[in-house]
């Protein structure tokens, strides 16, 4: 049994935003260096920490980028630079999957992340919760988890509620698995933070399914900037207590972690009125009954006689 | 002598209302309740299903991607985004041809809606009214104004056109903004969260308070007016564009016709031309939504006939029309 050869060591008291965390993001480029060319093309890098505390990693020598695309098939990439580019070559989806790997203190620290890029222009804000949403034709969802990874964290199913459009809002809840080699770990609990520094812990259900509630945003209401867009970074971490040698260096134990960054936005159920709506409904459809009730009313009503008096 | 059982009698004779009742009831459910079995026809359909109802909708309008087609830079659009777009364009346009405007009489679940207000004014015996001949033709004209801007508006959010500044973000589905099906097809899932007025921005706050007011007028409209809101249908404008080369069409044999104009009396859009033209072979004009009725209602053989691919498949004939006569005596009789 895989499960007796594995000794879990859940962390005691988790250290919930160690700085091993990482999460892949899209680079800012200088809008004077911004060139025009015919094969979009889209920078990513690396970040480290948390998201209110965090580096750019400067060196992703021995990191390795999976890029799955709309049919399934695989690309490796081997990293050496900071940044990663990336060229979508048609409209539709990628995943990207970053794996991070060293030995430090005997102890082998597999970094892994997992993105995904939308569109040919590879637009990264919003294109994970487009899959949330179930919005995308080929989403991934109920999939088995990628091979290449033994540790991984992933979406459950894509959520439907209100709303055609593609964002996540505040308070709808993600269902996520956490997957080792292939099997369904019910015990790992997954933490989710943002920027402001909040942080929750949540654990499975019995079925091991986290179900991660967005919280309400934490930026200050601005003027004029209703709709902001607040990041989320979910992550999950699991040691297993197993001994070998990477690049030369021997471990006695091996330690993933796992994020998944999003974004999402106030719910625009914030700035609803339904009452409003179903007042605006029944006052035109009374309006509107009642003009047709008068018309008709009018229209049967006998022409008045005229009389002309003669001169 | 004539076969006595022969299916193409059968056809003509039968009860088109009520074979017209079933089958829009059939893809009423398919259309608003398919997702729930897992259909899904894509996102190309030419009718109404609403993407809006997202769990239970069999597939998804094509106005709605149309207008997510035409929202990209001229640069975008003069290379995949237009291809897209064509492609998309292609997909719907072969979808329509099977159909021709039967999608609008026999599929469209706002016209099955519309429908059945409609009969539940003839139970209620209200009387029911009509748009005066006068504003006909600027009625008419209004699903042109709304196709147009539908196209327009989209363009408009990605490129500044005639100098005029980007559009905002809000205007991306304008006539989804409006449409009553975004209210009403999700609400026949128990689904009422399309009802609301969005605040968060001018533009959101206008184009929401307009579908509400649109969702009203449709209520009333459709239950006084029959099919009161396919005179404005932008699809009906766009699917007239492609009507010319579709499967199923509508002919007249003018040699046949008395003009005694029990067509035009049955028809639900008062298209005028049925009765009138005798010139013309194929009779599908921009308001037609092809419910056949004109032709279940007519008394002379092979006058009017519904045709796909060069077969007649239901014809008026003078025993099929005092067939349905006796039936809708013997339903009245019933009812008294």
């Amino acid at each position: 049994m895989l499960k007796k050869s594995i000794y879990l060591l859940l962390i005691a008291g988790i250290s919930v935003l160690s700085a091993e965390t990482l999460w892949l993001d899209e680079a800012k480029k200088k809008k004077c260096c911004e060139a025009k060319s015919s094969m979009p093309q889209k920078e990513l890098s690396v970040k480290s920490g948390t998201l209110q505390e965090n580096e750019k990693l400067k060196d992703l020598s021995g990191s390795v980028l999976y890029i799955r695309d709309m049919e399934g098939k695989i690309e490796e990439q081997n990293l050496s630079s900071s940044k990663i580019t990336f060229s979508p070559q048609y409209k539709g989806n990628y995943h990207l999957f970053l794996k991070r790997q060293e030995v430090i203190d005997g102890v082998l620290n597999v970094q892994l992340s997992s993105h995904r890029i939308y569109n040919k222009e590879g637009n990264l804000s919003c294109s994970w919760t487009k899959e949330v949403r179930g919005k995308t034709s080929d989403s991934r969802y109920l999939n088995e988890p990628l091979a290449h990874l033994p540790f991984q964290l992933m979406m459950e199913k894509p959520i439907h509620k209100h709303h055609v459009n593609c964002c996540l809002y505040v308070g709808d809840i993600i269902p996520l698995k956490v997957y080792y080699k292939g099997e369904l770990l019910k015990n790992v609990p997954v933490v989710a933070e943002l920027e402001s520094g909040w942080v929750n812990i949540i654990k499975p259900d019995d079925e091991g399914v986290v179900m991660v509630e967005i919280p309400k945003s934490t930026y200050e209401q601005e003027k004029g900037d209703k709709k902001r867009s607040e990041k989320l970074l979910l992550s999950v971490q699991y040691d297993v207590n197993e001994s070998g040698i990477y690049s030369g260096v021997p471990y006695q134990s091996v330690h993933y972690v796992m994020s998944i960054p999003l974004s999402f936005g106030d719910t625009p159920l914030e700035y609803e009125s339904k009452t409003l709506a179903f007042a605006t409904v029944i006052g035109v459809m009374l309006v509107f009954s009642l003009g047709l009730y008068y018309n008709r009313r009018r229209k049967r009503k006998s022409p008045k006689e005229i009389w002309f008096d003669e001169e | 002598m004539k076969n006595k059982f022969s299916l193409r009698r059968v056809v003509n004779n039968m009860n088109l209302v009520r074979f017209r009742f079933w089958f829009q009831i059939v893809a009423f459910a398919l259309i608003v309740y398919g997702g729930y079995i897992g259909l899904d026809l894509g996102d190309k359909l030419p009718t109404f299903a609403c993407v809006f109802n997202s769990e239970g909708t069999g597939g998804k309008c094509y106005v709605g991607e149309l207008q997510h087609d035409l929202k990209s830079t001229f640069d975008t659009l003069a290379g995949y985004a237009g291809y897209a777009f064509l492609i998309s364009l292609g997909m719907f346009a072969v979808w329509f041809w099977v159909l021709n405007k039967g999608w609008c009489g026999f599929v469209c679940p706002l016209g099955t809606m519309q429908d059945w207000l409609t009969m539940l004014r003839e139970k209620t015996k209200i009387r029911f009214s009509e748009y005066s001949w006068a504003n006909r033709g600027k009625i008419k004209s209004i699903k042109y104004i709304l196709l147009f801007l539908l196209l327009l508006l989209p363009v408009m959010i990605a490129n500044s056109v005639f100098g005029i500044p980007k559009l905002p973000n809000g205007l991306s589905m304008p006539f989804c903004d409006i449409c009553p099906g975004r209210m009403m097809i999700p609400a026949f899932t128990g689904d009422f969260n399309q009802f609301y007025i969005d605040f968060s921005s001018k533009t959101d706050i206008v184009m929401t308070t307009i579908g509400m007011i649109m969702t009203g007028l449709f209520l009333v409209g459709s239950f006084i007016k029959k099919r009161f809101f396919c005179y404005f249908c932008p699809m009906a404008a766009l699917q007239y564009i492609f009507s010319k080369p579709a499967l199923l069409k509508l002919y007249k044999d003018g040699a046949k016709c008395t003009r005694c104009g029990d067509c035009y009396r049955a028809c639900d859009m008062d298209i005028l031309e049925i009765a009138d033209d005798v010139t013309s072979k194929n009779l599908v004009t921009e308001d037609c939504t092809l419910c056949l009725k004109c032709v279940a209602a007519c008394p002379e053989d092979g006058c009017l006939e519904a045709n796909f691919m060069g077969a007649t498949i239901f014809e008026s004939t003078k025993e099929g029309f005092i067939l349905r006569m006796a039936m809708d005596q013997n339903k009245e009789n019933h009812a008294h």
